[in-house]
């Protein structure tokens, strides 16, 4: 008998594990849904670790007010499907609060606002626990960060201070005030992702396939020409046949020219693609080092 | 696919993070926006050659 298991099966396993693992340790944990695929795949999961009972915490949705529409059709039904509870948390209302100040120029984003946005709705909650999609191979600080990643009462990471995770022990002990991130894909890389897609056959929102959309190249990205982008001058809004490779605000994520409009076609291109797949995200090219700032003030 | 998991141990400078970005370099594992970043950075930090190891130590007080 073969008791060896193919590496998906090992990430689906660990994954479950944490999945359960937080749902032990903490009280009130919840899981952080942006309607891309990761967090996708982390709720297909959920809902799989604690098969056949219900996802026992709600799902929550910072919502930057800046989406595709197709992301909140498909957020909408796919929260249905599951059964789960949804929370939204609104940018738009921490504006009109005047917690935070909207960006302005060519560049503004809504991406950099979600923090404080996140951290109220944490704090509203009091949810102890924010189950995350986050992937190592995704960018260098989210490579450091542990499974269970501690934040300060202020939501900070510090990177000099991060628990040892030897073989299955996490440790989830926490002051009062304090709450944990808890990464179950930390382990995933994108062709992982696309992989379990394929054999659990999971939905996804169409922004994923090849479409013909209008798109405004901006520096050494493709911005999708919407509400929230129009073209500045000296711009042109040219049709052309894209596909996402990840799903973030409208402002800052952008399309890649391709034809591939099913799974196979996608891993394939998956497979031979020479640039990471935030290498089309504007929120990361800011500076050297701006995921990790952004993670040192409360991001995920 | 196999996943293979891969330690090092050793003191500060002994070329931990020098050993792991030359592997993942010469296995083909690093991309091409990973390799501009890299070499971007070498440049500024004033590094004769492209710095491997800025593959792996990418917070600001691994870079100290």
């Amino acid at each position: 008998m073969n008791y060896t298991i193919d590496q998906l099966a090992q990430l689906e396993a660990e994954a479950i594990y944490v999945l359960r693992e937080t749902a032990a340790q903490f009280e009130n944990p919840a899981l952080l849904f942006s309607g891309g695929k990761d967090s996708i795949v982390m709720a297909w999961l959920a809902r799989k670790a604690f098969w056949p009972a219900k996802i026992p915490f709600p799902l929550v949705h910072i919502d930057t007010g800046h989406n595709f529409p197709e992301t909140m059709t498909y957020r909408d039904s796919f929260v249905e499907n599951l059964g789960a509870r949804l929370i939204v948390g609104s940018v738009q209302a921490s504006i009109d609060a005047g917690r935070v100040r909207e960006e302005t120029g060519p560049d503004a984003s809504r991406n950099m606002l979600q923090t404080v946005t996140l951290l109220d709705t944490v704090e509203e909650h009091q949810y102890d626990a924010a189950l995350g999609g986050g992937r190592r191979d995704e960018e260098k600080a989210r490579a450091k960060e542990r499974f269970f990643s501690a934040r300060d009462e202020f939501g900070q990471w510090d990177p000099k201070n991060q628990r040892p995770e030897l073989w299955n022990i996490f440790n989830g002990r926490k002051h009062h005030g304090e709450h944990f991130r808890v990464f179950p894909l930390s382990n995933w890389t994108e062709m992982d992702i696309w992989m379990y897609i394929q054999r659990e056959e999971i939905e996804l929102p169409n922004l994923y396939f090849s479409h013909k959309r209008n798109v405004i190249k901006r520096g050494n990205a493709l911005l999708a020409e919407c509400k929230y982008v129009s073209p500045q001058p000296g711009e042109l809004a040219e049709e052309k046949v894209v596909r996402f490779r990840t799903i973030g605000d409208a402002t800052c994520t952008g399309a890649v020219e391709s034809d591939a409009d099913t799974l196979d076609k996608i891993i394939q291109e998956v497979a031979t693609a020479r640039q990471t797949e935030r290498g089309t995200r504007a929120d990361d090219q800011r500076s050297e080092t701006a995921m990790e700032d952004r993670k040192k003030e409360g991001y995920f | 696919m196999d996943l293979l998991r891969f330690t090092t141990a050793g003191s500060v400078d002994d070329g931990k993070s020098t050993l792991i970005g030359r592997l993942l370099y010469d296995s083909k594992n690093t991309f091409e926006d990973q390799m501009a970043a890299v070499e971007a950075s070498s440049k500024k930090r004033g590094d004769e050659n492209v710095n491997l190891a800025l593959l792996t130590d990418g917070l600001r007080a691994e870079r100290e």
